[in-house]
């Protein structure tokens, strides 16, 4: 008899093995006992054929499990006894014992149970056997007749069946079932009653079987009726407690979690579902690459390729079933665990908004697939909507998590810009207002050089200052995109040229310039490539004290035209091109800018380089140096060559910079340029406003 | 004369600093970066430092946290110089050991103020 109780882990098998093989130990020594206690008493065989035919019919009636279910309790039980009441009158002691063992041992190999599970049942079986047929002599059964027969025949089955109940109770215990009392307690009455039915169907057989040998096949209808009826309630059962089970798996499986946690969750909770041994549940994450954990005795990791790959091609195969690994196609079997029985479940497409991109889960079990197999198969489909579910909210759950994340940390960027910001507009205002200061104090110590000098520093740092705030309100006004791309008809070689002219005086003529004549015009802001080619070859005059500055314009493809402006400085190291596209970044830890920067240049053609449709990159020269690379559409997709803006829209824009007589714009005053020696090194380029536009750099250039 | 180290990458305020220091009869001299300032003030054993933070090579803030841990620089008097301005940043200008924190932009006259304050508290110092 085998008893069911309410289970939600599986013990490890190999532990409940070796637990197990000590019980089959136990009871070899009893049987031994009491077989040689027969023995001694003269108990006998009986005849030969009579064992084998009745071992069979044990065997028999061992494959037809009956289901009794009394309250939360349930058992398993079959017939034996029937055939051990007809054993008894037929056999003698012995000969019960051996049938017993016979019979029990067929009856487990023919359902293809594990070894040790056969060894189990056949020695507590035997030593069962044993203690009833001891019993039975005991009482003096073999010698009574009638009434008293049957009593004696009772008397030995109880014998049986507590033996047979107190072991498999023991059984329980030991593999963590609850103490022994408590199951032996919780499930007596059952085994009492079964033992009770079987026992008087083998006693209405005996009675039959006095009428003839066709009386007793009268009871097999009877009998199998019963046993269908019983079968059908096993399976209801089993299915209410699988259904019990996905509810408690899916309300244990709700909380918020990572993707990883809830795959891993998903999978666990799929394998106690199914009792298997392991367990893998993938998805896909927000790229659309499947991920997959996989879930064993060992806990949660991660599913190796092979196992990923081969469940995902197993749920295209087998979604929904109970298959044997071994006899799926030799392509999918590659990272299964051979010799297992595979549930699947799920769907690698997507057919609902809660699956994005599908789920596919599948369990592994150790144990060959019995009836139960498309019920389990059901179930764990019932669970896989769940799974997908919970993955999906993983993946949301991600979602928010990243964005809050991201959230906090520009909320750190806007303060340490803010931080710089106060930096870099402290530095020069420390300098200008130290030399006005300076002035002041030492007036009349001071000889005309000096003050000139002082002069020119407050000077050349107020027009620092100046630049930097232009930029810094251009940078939230292109930030913001609040400036305005005005597209129009160019010639790139004009363009080019005319930078490079306005900046021959501060690069000492070293700018040389070539245009492929095959671009022609391109549609694109000018002003703003102006400012953007116009930092860039500034940029490169400072940093690369000598050789030439080669500005390259060739088209890369019908759509696109590659600007290159190519120095033989020191270059950028690998590391550090990223960066010098970042706000106030300076790569040697200085505050100051020593080549007269505001730390925004990079990072506005960047930016501005992106309202141009274009892509800024830094590479290396050949040979040593930088070289930016700007890759300009040939048409500005804003582009309309009819109805365009009307021009005062752009010549102001909303909220823009530019504004004719802004703040900004005030130090072209006439005698405001008069301390601007040769020896300044006024700092407006690019990036100053419209309205003073690019003459005002000119001017002051050095 | 008492003798100052000015450790400032930005030529502007060196120039500022100097010709002020010097009208007060301070012997200036001045070095552009972090390496260079440890070197400087290891050789010419200055008696006041005004020390810059943000400086190329080495940050003015490490080099002063250097300079307190030697026993021959620790009780070197150093008024830190910088635009750093932050309330965390000071705390951190003093934590390193800074004798002042004088953010940019400064009033000559307080970081004179500092100096003649220093120079008096460190001119009886024995050995």
């Amino acid at each position: 008899m085998e008893l069911k109780l309410e289970r939600h882990t599986a013990p490890s098998a190999r532990r409940l093995s070796v637990r197990l093989l000590g019980l089959v130990v136990l009871h070899a020594g009893v049987t031994a006992v009491l077989v040689l206690l027969s023995a001694a008493n003269a108990g006998r065989v009986g005849p030969t054929n009579e064992v084998i035919g009745l071992a069979a019919f044990f065997a028999l009636v061992g494959l037809l499990p009956m289901h009794l279910e009394l309250g939360r309790s349930a058992c398993t039980f079959t017939l034996v006894e029937a055939v051990l009441v007809i054993a008894l009158f037929a056999l003698g002691p012995l000969g019960v014992v051996l049938t017993a063992a016979l019979g029990e041992a067929i009856a487990t190999l023919t359902q293809r149970q594990p070894l040790v599970k056969t060894l189990y049942r056949a020695a507590s079986t035997s030593s069962a056997a044993a203690v009833a047929g001891l019993a039975f002599a005991a009482v003096g059964g073999a010698h009574a007749h009638g009434t008293a027969a049957y009593g004696c025949a009772l008397v030995a089955t109880a014998a049986f069946a507590l033996c047979n109940h107190a072991s498999t109770s023991l059984a329980l215990a030991l593999s963590g079932e609850g103490s022994f009392e408590d199951v032996f307690l919780v499930s007596a009455s059952l085994a009492a009653l079964a033992s009770a039915v079987s026992g008087s169907i083998g006693l209405a057989l005996k009675a039959l079987s006095g009428q003839g040998w066709v009386a007793p096949l009268l009871l097999v209808p009877l009998v199998m009726v019963v046993a269908l009826e019983t079968r059908r309630a096993a399976a209801q059962r089993a299915e209410r407690l699988r259904f019990e089970r996905l509810y408690s798996a899916s309300a244990r499986t709700t909380g918020l979690q990572g993707f990883s946690a809830a795959l891993a969750q998903a999978a666990a909770e799929a394998r106690v579902l199914v009792t298997g041994s392991s367990a893998v549940c993938c998805a896909p994450d927000r790229d659309g690459t499947w991920r997959g954990m996989v879930v064993d005795d060992d806990g949660p990791r991660v599913a190796p390729e092979a196992l990923l790959a081969s469940t995902v091609a197993l749920v295209e195969h087998a979604a929904g079933q109970e298959v044997r690994v071994d006899d799926l196609p030799a392509g999918l079997r590659s990272g299964l665990p051979a010799g297992q029985t595979a549930v699947v479940a799920g769907t690698t497409v997507s057919s609902a908004p809660s699956q994005p991109g599908g789920i596919a889960l599948a369990v592994f079990r150790d144990f060959a697939s019995d009836d139960q197999g498309e019920a389990r198969a059901r179930v764990l489909w019932a669970f896989v909507f769940h799974a997908a579910l919970i993955a999906t909210n993983a993946l949301l759950f991600e979602r928010v998590e990243e964005a809050l994340r991201h959230q906090v940390d520009l909320n750190r960027q806007k303060d340490e810009f803010l931080a710089a910001v106060s930096h870099e507009l402290r530095t020069p205002l420390a300098s200008m207002l130290g030399s006005v200061e300076t002035l002041r104090r030492l007036e009349g110590r001071l000889d005309a050089d000096a003050k000139e000098r002082f002069f020119t520093i407050a000077h050349r740092q107020g027009k620092r200052l100046q630049r930097l705030i232009e930029e810094l309100l251009l940078t939230a006004a292109v930030e913001h995109r609040q400036e305005l791309v005005v597209p129009e008809p160019v010639q790139l070689a004009e363009v080019l040229s005319e930078v490079a002219e306005d900046l021959a005086a501060q690069a000492h003529g070293r700018i040389v310039v070539s245009c492929e004549p095959s671009i022609g015009r391109v549609v694109t802001d000018p002003h703003k490539l102006r400012q953007v080619l116009t930092n860039l070859i500034e940029n490169a005059a400072k940093y690369a004290p000598t050789g030439l500055i080669e500005v390259e314009a060739a088209p890369v493809s019908d759509e696109r035209i590659e600007i290159r402006v190519i120095d033989h400085g020191p270059g950028v190291a690998p590391e550090d091109r990223a960066r010098v596209f970042e706000r106030f970044v300076q790569l040697d830890g200085s505050s100051t800018r020593s080549q007269g920067g505001t730390g925004l240049g990079l990072y506005l053609c960047a930016t501005v380089a992106e309202l141009l449709e274009a892509t800024l990159d830094l590479t290396e020269t050949a040979g040593g140096g930088a070289t930016f690379v700007l890759c300009l559409p040939r048409s500005h997709s804003s582009f309309r060559p009819v109805g365009r803006p009307p021009v005062e829209a752009t010549a102001t824009g909303p909220g823009g910079l530019a504004g004719p007589g802004g703040m900004i714009d005030g130090t072209r005053r006439p005698g405001g340029p008069g301390l601007v020696g040769a020896g300044s090194s006024g700092g407006a380029g690019g990036f100053d406003s419209r309205a003073s536009g690019p003459t005002a750099g000119r001017e002051e250039r050095r | 004369m008492t003798r100052v180290l000015l450790v400032d990458d930005d030529p502007s305020v060196c120039e500022v600093l100097a010709a002020n220091l010097e009208a007060e009869g301070y012997e200036v001299d001045t070095v552009g970066d972090g390496p260079a300032g440890w070197d400087r003030i290891v050789e010419t054993r200055p008696d006041l430092v005004v020390l810059d933070w943000m400086l190329p090579g080495r940050s003015g803030i490490d080099l002063l946290a250097d300079l307190r841990r030697h026993p021959r620089t620790k009780d070197l008097p150093v008024v830190l110089l910088s635009a750093k301005a932050r309330d965390a940043e000071i705390w951190e200008g003093w934590q390193a050991g800074a004798n002042y924190y004088l953010t940019k932009p400064f009033q000559i006259e307080q970081l004179l103020y500092y100096l003649e304050l220093l120079a008096a508290e460190s001119t009886p110092r024995p050995a």
